[in-house]
């Protein structure tokens, strides 16, 4: 790929406390409009990896940059801007459960202060672009774990974010529901984000196209396949 | 459908965006806040009363202060003036005074003593305790000063107590103006000490009431803190994240407030009456003064401004490290 990537890993290495390194040396590029699955067994560091992209950790030692930014180095007043940039799905979907599925999908737009008529739309679409159109007035204890899991993707996506991260997003999900979570992430990645995943269901990753970083005791194997 | 994503990943809004924001979040923050309030209303009502009970303490004494400063018009305080003439002063240069100061029907001249007179009455007095009436033989009978003494009315304030006190020492053959004002020393102690009292009770109850705030904030921030780690992932500014609190903080004092206006308003219905009894009324306005609308609005605004201390408090000290929730 010709142009410069999106986010690139610098040699970064992290360590927590006096322990030993979560990862070591990594070295990663994530391009726009593609999709890459971070893999490795549990404890592999692929939480670590992805919160530091995030910028929720900073790297022991590398960088971590993204649109010529090092994120480690980023202020507090520049964080947040970036992480609106920066769509994030978790194995658990972390919905607001007072709230209705409409808020919860709107709640990106309105940090953001944009225009109700403008959150109304966009909000219905990321709903469809997920297949829960019409689900807008439930609160998420009316929906199933995967419906749940799904608005939790609506969330991410309704900003229209360049980079989409997630963590293990099928983790409580039966395989019929993480391929259609698989599905919907590959179908992000097309519109021309990054988007990064984090997977320890290696037969999943397989089944779909897609860049595969796995880690192995901290360091980086990477599969490129597509 | 590439140029739909959002590409200005570091780009900061023109101000002019970010003002705009800024109110829509300011909009959005309020309208939560009291939909909040209205559905806990029970427990942000017992945080009003609390609070308006501590401000109430250093209200009242305020008001007893501007109070006492009224009462120098009370009934039963009054004071007044001894003019001491100079030696050798006739009759008629006593009596033109006399005509001056009865001019003003608010003063009486309640005695007028010769320099003879005092005299005399020395002479008896050191009789009496001495049985040695020879004493003061052969000094001038004309040796002590002639003495005016002037009653004041009740409501005689100390500035024109002042200004009358120069304008007599003008007369000729004045030698000096004594006034006779222990009550006002007496009420300018008491005064002073309403008015320490009042300042020491306002710091510590201030600081009463910005813990009460923060802990009743720090207690909603507790039940929503994963509400506000959603918000924070989601890209919310430490501002943004503390801002409904602050919020709760400002409506947390204007109820307190409120309820110590409604506080004071009742204790001074039930005062007002004894006060009345006593006798203690002076002129046309009301028993009570300074409880108006602009002692309320001020009262209102320094609860305000607590209650923003308090929450900001409970926010710096509650929402530290929202990333660490993140997972
Ligand atoms: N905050 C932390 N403090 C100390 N050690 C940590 C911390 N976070 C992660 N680690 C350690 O770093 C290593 C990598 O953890 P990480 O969560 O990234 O693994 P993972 O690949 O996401 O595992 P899983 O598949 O179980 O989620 C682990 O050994 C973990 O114990
Ligand atoms: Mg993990």
């Amino acid at each position: 790929m010709p142009q410069t990537p999106l986010i690139s890993l610098v040699r970064v290495s992290k360590k927590f406390g006096s322990g030993q390194e979560a990862l070591s040396e990594i070295s990663a590029e994530f391009h726009e409009g593609t999709i890459t699955y971070v893999t490795g067994h549990s404890g592999a560091g692929k939480t670590t990896l992805l919160r530091l992209i995030f910028g929720a950790d900073k790297a022991s030692r590398g960088k971590v940059i993204a649109a010529d930014r090092d994120v480690g180095k980023l202020t507090i007043a520049e964080l947040p801007m970036y992480r609106r940039n920066v769509g994030v799905v978790f194995q658990n979907p972390n919905l607001i459960f007072r709230r209705t599925i409409f808020e919860n999908v709107a709640l990106p737009l309105l940090i953001d202060g944009e225009k109700l008529s403008q959150v109304e739309k966009r909000v219905r679409g990321a709903l469809s672009r997920v297949h829960l159109a019409g689900r807008e007035n439930l609160f998420p204890y009316q929906l199933s774990i995967g419906e749940q899991q799904r608005v939790g993707l609506a969330r991410s996506i309704v900003r229209r974010p360049i980079i989409l991260i997630a963590d293990e997003p099928t983790g409580n999900l039966d395989p019929a529901l993480s391929r259609t979570v698989f599905g919907l992430l590959s179908e992000y990645s097309a519109t021309g984000a990054a988007v990064v995943v984090a997977s320890h269901d290696i037969n999943l990753v397989a089944a779909y196209k897609g860049r595969e970083v796995s880690l192995n005791q901290g360091r980086a194997v990477i599969n490129d396949e597509s | 459908m590439k140029e739909d994503l959002d590409r200005d990943l570091f780009v900061a809004p023109k101000w002019r965006r970010r003002l705009v924001y800024w109110l829509r979040d300011h909009i959005r923050v309020a309208s939560e806040v009291s939909k909040n309030m209205s559905l806990e209303l029970s427990s942000s009502f017992l945080t009003w009363f609390i609070l308006g009970l501590t401000v109430s303490f250093p209200a009242g004494l305020y008001l007893a202060h501007l109070n006492t400063e009224k009462a120098e018009g009370l009934v039963g305080l009054t004071g007044g003036l001894a003019i001491y003439f100079q030696t050798g002063t006739t009759e008629s240069e006593i009596i033109s005074l006399q005509d001056w100061i009865t001019q003003n029907p608010e003063l009486e001249v309640k005695e007028v003593r010769s320099s003879e007179k005092s005299f005399e009455d020395l002479l008896s007095t050191i009789s009496d305790q001495t049985r040695e009436p020879n004493l003061l033989e052969g000094i001038d009978h004309t040796v002590l000063p002639a003495i005016m003494l002037v009653e004041l009315p009740a409501g005689y304030n100390e500035r024109r107590l002042i200004t009358l006190r120069s304008e007599i020492e003008e007369f000729p053959r004045v030698d000096s103006v004594v006034m006779q004002y222990e009550w006002l020393e007496r009420l300018a102690a008491l005064q002073s000490l309403i008015e320490k009292f009042w300042l020491l009770s306002s710091f510590l109850f201030g600081l009463a009431s910005v813990l009460v705030t923060s802990i009743s904030i720090s207690f909603a921030i507790q039940g929503q803190l994963e509400e506000l780690k959603v918000f924070h992932f989601l890209g919310a500014t430490k501002r943004q994240v503390r801002r409904p609190f602050i919020y709760l903080g400002a409506i947390f004092g204007i109820g307190g407030g409120l309820m110590a206006l409604f506080i004071l308003a009742l204790v001074l219905s039930i005062i007002e009456p004894s006060l009345s009894s006593l006798d203690l009324s002076y002129g046309q306005e009301g028993l009570i003064v300074g409880f108006d609308l602009f002692f309320s609005s001020v009262l209102i605004l320094c609860c305000v401004f607590l209650g923003i201390i308090g929450a900001t408090l409970a926010a710096s000290r509650e929402l530290i490290n929202l990333d660490e929730l993140v997972s």
